[in-house]
């Protein structure tokens, strides 16, 4: 559960709150592709993760920070490994590494301030359907109840003497199956007893549902979005009418 | 006057299984009632509760015998979505009911999703949460409240889409005792306002005090069905393996002894009249 | 048999103390009922009694060895735990299987095992279940299921998390019946409950609120005074039947017809 803590939403009113998930999408989107192919220097890159963890602690969000940089920094090692190995190019390792962090921050960072229901309104908003993005906002609300219901399995078989902390990968998956196929039944009844209360309450009366809160766009999304869109053609510009990648130091 | 619910015949054996559910069940509900369904697991008490939103047999496949109307409506014909307004079905696992990330987005939902214009549903939504007393737990998501508010927020979210009548499937089976009398005290308040209440209960001494009728079920058919006092200190209760409030029997006793007691609902009723000697002791 | 010493738990990443510096002792031969309202830390104590959980600070004690120097595997050999929901360990194809999981786990010879799976079955009424899948059963004889496979293995001290929830009448008396006939035979019975009238049967019964240990009892006592209510419980309406009877001075098992001829002359 704590490998999530860096991506789970966390209520707050700091101003990357208010933004409209889709500013905060088209910001996302236009830094990650400018910084991937358009924009490229060790030292500013290192900089700019300095920057984003500056962030992270100035919204209080100082354990999120943590807790992504312990989940993530096996995968981190072994692509800056791996880059190394291929290439024999420090530098090149080094900017795939930097870059990799980086979009983990910014994911993180849209993850934490992002409310899933938000998410999910604005992406109805852009046409996509009502039944995919209730599935995703409901699989994001169902996980800390699955993660308990896991965890009440786990201390009952383990008080009838099973023991979950021996053995290496097979050997140890054979030892979880008492965990899981409790799990599995309980997961399944559970979709159940969830599908009768949605039958319970109208759901598919109507083929477009009427939302509570709609998302609004206001001057300051706008104003955001056309920044980083105009940066992101400015890049792109620069790349292909002019001298290719912009260096920094 | 016109019945709200009306059973006629109504059996049900469900998809695959080898008995049948409910026999021929003969069932009239009327505007107002608090009527308490009980039964051993497997009498058949919830899937009579799924008869009267179109669950069963819409939702729930099976031979399905009988008709039954809700509000002059026919369960098998009218879709479930349209039967849900006139019968709100609160089930006996409050987690599972609140399939959102915050309170007033779930009380939202059946409104929303009856294609309602957005005034309308503001207004539905502040109306259930107060009706409810929710209003301090309103943006919190479902795994922050506990069993008790969990099933007061999924009361909410029935209660948005204005229905007559409420049905409640064990609604306190998975809360503590002080919770569980704080929903049967919610429940009983809006039947005081006018909203028909049908519950399948195992905790029958917190709400014998407030149905006004009582349904026993066994094995698919209806035993008894009649005023609690009658029902609680008849012996078939006992034969059935039912833990009746042992009040009733005694005041039945009492009757035929020549005591004329009023009609007490707990033992706590008779020791303060006894304290208190309301009835002098005239030797 | 279970002793607990200046025992306080809090959960890692909380400041706020679930248990609070809590000192009790269970021995051999007592049953004792634990209530208290949600959140006041009863199914805390369990696992801090079978090791699933490790005090923050002092020692849990199982018949004089110091819990953190066994596994919850070692632990649970001597202290059987039945918890609330049934769904929550049934895995197995067969019924049989299911009892004998505890068993296997703990290393009884295999002629033992068939023994005692057999004995454990026949006692809670399984037997004619025993090829069949335990996920068919209905949920009073997942109960009985769950009860059966901690029996199997007779552990000394036997806990129970909310054992009544949900369970007809018949269900409850083989519950007690179980609880009464290990006590007797020298074990040691723990049980949370918020059922407080099965919580009467018990001869002694503490009351947890906010992690501490407010009353130590005999449940009668205790429930008799009305001001419980102050821990969130719900004074169960047969008290006021056993203070009925103690007005009118009844002696003997309660029958509603003798109560009602001794009541004639309060109402004439």
């Amino acid at each position: 559960m704590s490998y999530l803590m860096g991506f789970a939403y966390k209520r707050g009113r700091s101003i990357l709150y208010r933004f409209d998930p889709r500013t905060k999408f088209v910001l996302g989107l236009s830094v990650a592709i400018t910084l991937s192919f358009f924009v490229s220097g060790v030292l500013s890159f290192f900089a700019l993760i300095t920057l984003i963890s500056v962030a992270f602690f100035a919204l209080n969000l100082k354990d999120q920070l943590f807790s992504i940089l312990r989940s993530s920094i096996y995968l981190v090692l072994i692509i800056f490994a791996a880059n190394l190995y291929f290439t024999k190019n420090v530098v090149y390792s080094f900017l795939v590494l930097e870059r990799l962090v980086m979009f983990i921050e910014l994911f993180s960072l849209f993850s934490i301030t992002t409310s899933p229901d938000d998410l999910a309104a604005s992406l109805n908003k852009m046409g996509i359907p009502y039944t995919l993005t209730l599935s995703f906002t409901m699989a994001i609300r169902f996980i800390p109840t699955i993660a308990l219901e896991l965890k009440l399995i786990e201390d009952s078989q383990r008080a009838r003497g099973l023991e979950l902390d021996k053995g290496f990968f097979v050997s140890r998956l054979k030892r979880y199956v008492p965990v899981l196929i409790p799990l599995l039944v309980i997961t399944i009844l559970k979709v159940d007893q969830v599908a009768e209360a949605m039958e319970s309450r109208c759901f598919g009366a109507v083929s477009k549902p009427t939302m509570l809160k709609e998302p609004r766009f206001t001057v300051f999304d706008w104003f955001i979005s056309l920044l980083s869109l105009t940066f992101l053609f400015y890049c792109v510009y620069h790349y292909f009418y002019l001298k290719g990648v912009i260096i920094l130091p | 006057m016109k019945s709200l619910i009306c059973a006629e015949n109504l059996s049900f054996r469900y998809h695959g299984s080898k008995n049948w559910a409910l026999k021929e069940v003969d069932l009239k509900i009327s505007q107002g009632e608090f009527v308490l369904i009980c039964g051993q697991s497997g009498s058949g008490k919830s899937t009579l509760l799924r008869c009267f939103n179109g669950l069963v047999p819409q939702f729930y496949q099976g031979d399905f015998v009988g008709e039954v109307f809700v509000d002059g409506m026919n369960t098998k014909h009218t879709p479930v979505y349209k039967l849900s307004q006139i019968a709100g079905l609160v089930f006996s696992d409050p987690e599972s009911q609140l399939i959102t990330l915050e309170v007033e987005r779930d009380v939202a939902f059946g409104p929303e999703n009856l294609g309602l214009n957005r005034e309308e549903i503001v207004e539905r939504v502040e109306w259930a949460i107060n009706s409810v007393n929710i209003s301090h737990i309103r943006h919190k998501p479902p795994f922050e409240l506990s069993g008790g508010e969990q099933q007061k927020a999924a009361i909410a979210s029935i209660l948005a889409l204005k229905p007559k009548i409420l049905v409640l499937d064990e609604p306190t089976a998975n809360l503590d005792p002080v919770s569980a009398k704080n929903v049967i005290e919610l429940v009983s308040s809006l039947n005081s306002k006018g909203v028909t209440v049908v519950c399948a209960e195992h905790r029958l001494e917190m709400l014998s005090s407030h149905a006004t009728r009582v349904i026993v079920l066994n094995e698919g058919s209806i035993l008894m069905d009649d005023r609690p006092e009658k029902v609680f200190s008849s012996d078939i209760i006992e034969e059935i393996g039912i833990e009746a409030p042992s009040i009733y029997r005694f005041i039945k006793f009492a009757k035929d002894t020549g005591v004329n007691l009023p009609l007490l609902k707990s033992w706590k009723e008779l020791f303060q009249l006894l304290h208190q000697g309301t009835i002098v002791d005239k030797t | 048999m279970i002793r607990l010493e200046k025992v306080s738990f809090r959960y890692p990443s909380s400041q706020t103390y679930v248990i609070k510096d809590l000192n009790a002792s269970f021995v051999a031969g007592m049953a004792t009922a634990v209530v208290g309202a949600n959140g006041s830390g009863k199914t805390t104590l369990v696992k801090l009694i079978n090791g699933l959980l490790r005090p923050t600070s002092g020692k849990v004690f199982i018949n004089d060895v110091d819990a953190s120097k066994m596994s919850v595997a070692q632990i649970a050999r001597h202290v059987g735990v039945v918890f609330q929901n049934p769904n929550h360990q049934i895995f197995s194809s067969t019924v049989y299987d299911e009892v004998c999981f505890a068993l296997k786990n703990f290393g009884f010879s295999e002629k033992e095992i068939a023994d005692r799976a057999k004995k454990a079955l026949e006692k809670f009424g399984l037997l004619k279940y025993e090829r069949s899948s335990p996920f068919l059963l209905s949920s009073g004889e997942k109960k009985r299921l769950t009860i059966a496979c901690v029996w199997a293995y007779s552990p000394q001290i036997l806990i129970f998390d909310e054992p009544t929830v949900g369970q007809d009448l018949k269900n409850k008396k083989l519950i007690w019946s179980i609880i009464k006939e290990h006590v007797t035979n020298g074990g040691c019975a723990i049980v949370v409950t918020h059922d407080l009238d099965f919580a009467l049967n018990f001869d002694r019964m503490l009351i947890l609120n906010s992690g501490k240990i407010v009353a130590d009892g005999k449940p009668l006592e205790l429930l008799y005074d009305e001001s419980i209510t102050r821990y969130a419980l719900l004074v169960p309406d047969t008290i006021y039947l056993k203070r009925v009877l103690s007005f009118v001075n009844y002696q003997g098992d309660y029958e509603p017809k003798k109560l009602a001829e001794l009541l004639k002359v309060y109402f004439k």
